[in-house]
């Protein structure tokens, strides 16, 4: 008798029915003994009863694929999310270093006596109205420098000394009729200081002029004083850097001198 | 913007097996969920694998007229998915579920003893499934044409076979190959494990 060998086409045959009668006696006799091959058969049984459920097959289907769908939309959105979270951190990066940028550029001189009462007469000529910060009045100030020219583009170049006044700081060319008391020629205080300017003159009413230049040599501010023997300038808002100063008597000039703002 | 669907259409696309019901499902449930399988030591995939068998489920009992809710749809796909969720955690992980109030699961309508809800059934039809998604394209069709019962003569037609026998023939190695696949998969390995347990008690 020829030995029957179960192949793996047997377990269909056997669930199709298609087994011969001593072939099937044999499968049985073998899926009592082999625990493996009883496995396989009951899930060739299982698997056909999924199989033979088409509409079950077809909603697995479809929530397959919505699932996948899904998956490749996260899996796109990812990147995407990631993009425009560069693109936002560039553009604020971008806008907080103009923003950075533009108080250095903005270290401009607004005197706050001058800027804040300042109303435009002429092309050239501004009126200064009277200020509680003053102890003196104050006639006119001539526009020194347009506000453009005062912007000073880094600190550290505030306070670079300018040779030609270097020379000139100290030096008191004109003592005729006029003494300069305050304050020291070379002068340094804290920004927003105010500093006094002290003269004793022989003349009852000394019509005395205070120039104030930074350290380019451009006019930050003149100031002619009247009926007075002193004069305190406000320095709040005014940026750090290296001043020189000059006080003029009949046209002439008295001392010149330095104001350091810390 | 996600157009909203009332339990109504939702119930009657998912008979028509239709993607966009499908696709709203997970939208509106899916974060229910994942929330409630994340608090259950669960992960991302077993949340997707859960939903897809809730799905299954609530298909088949669409079928069965007739279809009364007696409480939103939500609520009731959450109490499915919870009663899967909690003989599957019994099953795999023997850990204890932690209700999750935030979604008012008391509300829910738990049917244990439904043969539909039983969690092996639903874990083999995915496995088998998904190993069936692993054949090649060609024994996957040929093997759904089969059981689709399109005789032998037509498949070999439409898949541009010799003839029948061949056909016969490759449908014998294809499925004996599927059956290969499922054996050797590890969560076929655990699912026998509990089978053979069953078995003895």
């Amino acid at each position: 008798m020829k030995a029957m060998v179960i192949t793996s086409d047997w377990i269909d045959r056997y669930h199709d029915g298609e087994l011969g009668e001593p072939e099937k006696s044999y499968f049985l006799k073998q899926l009592d003994k082999n625990q493996l091959l009883r496995a396989e058969v009951n899930i060739d049984a299982r698997l056909n009863r999924l199989l033979s459920d088409g509409d079950i097959l077809e909603l697995m289907d479809k929530v397959e694929e919505v699932a996948r769908k899904r998956k490749e939309g996260t899996r796109l959105r990812n990147p995407l999310l990631i993009a425009a979270t560069l693109v936002c951190l560039f553009i604020m990066g971008t806008l907080f270093y103009f923003i950075e940028q533009k108080p250095v550029s903005m270290h401009t001189f607004k005197h706050p006596q001058i800027t804040r009462s300042l109303h435009k007469v002429g092309k050239d000529q501004v009126v200064v109205e009277k200020s509680k910060d003053r102890t003196t009045p104050v006639q006119a100030v001539k526009p020194a420098v347009p506000h453009e020219q005062m912007q000073m583009p880094l600190l550290a170049e505030n306070y670079r000394p300018m040779a030609e006044f270097e020379l000139l700081v100290g030096s008191v060319t004109r003592s005729t009729g006029l003494k300069l008391i305050a304050p020291a020629a070379l002068t340094v205080v804290a920004a927003g200081t105010p500093v006094r300017f002290k003269w004793i003159s022989l003349a009852s009413q000394p019509a005395v002029i205070l120039m104030l230049m930074n350290n380019h040599g451009r006019l930050v501010c003149e100031i002619q004083t009247l009926h007075n023997d002193e004069y305190t300038l406000q320095t709040r808002g005014m940026p750090p850097g290296l001043y020189y100063w000059k006080i003029m008597y009949e046209d002439e000039l008295v001392t010149m001198g330095k104001l350091t703002l810390k | 913007m996600l157009i909203h669907y009332s339990d109504d259409i939702i119930v009657d696309g998912l008979r028509q097996k239709k993607s966009s019901c499908i696709a709203y499902m997970y939208e509106e449930f899916g974060p229910i969920v994942r929330h409630m399988v994340n608090r259950n030591s669960g992960t991302l995939q077993d949340m997707e694998d859960l939903f897809q068998d809730a799905i299954i489920v609530l298909y088949k009992r669409s079928l069965v007229q007739p279809f009364n809710l007696e409480c939103s749809l939500k609520t009731y796909f959450i109490s499915i998915c919870k009663n899967i969720w909690l003989q599957r955690l019994e099953r795999k992980f023997r850990l204890l579920y932690q209700e999750d109030f935030e979604v008012q699961e008391s509300l829910g309508i738990y049917l244990m003893d439904d043969e539909q809800l039983k969690e092996e059934n639903l874990e083999q039809r995915r496995l088998f499934y998904k190993n069936l998604q692993l054949l090649p394209t060609d024994c996957q069709r040929l093997i759904r044409l089969y059981c689709l019962k399109i005789p032998f003569k037509e498949i070999a037609r439409l898949m541009n076979y010799k003839d029948e026998i061949y056909v016969k023939t490759r449908k014998y190695s294809c499925k004996n190959l599927l059956r290969k696949k499922i054996m050797k998969d590890p969560e076929c390995y655990q699912f026998l494990e509990y089978e053979s347990h069953g078995n003895h008690k």
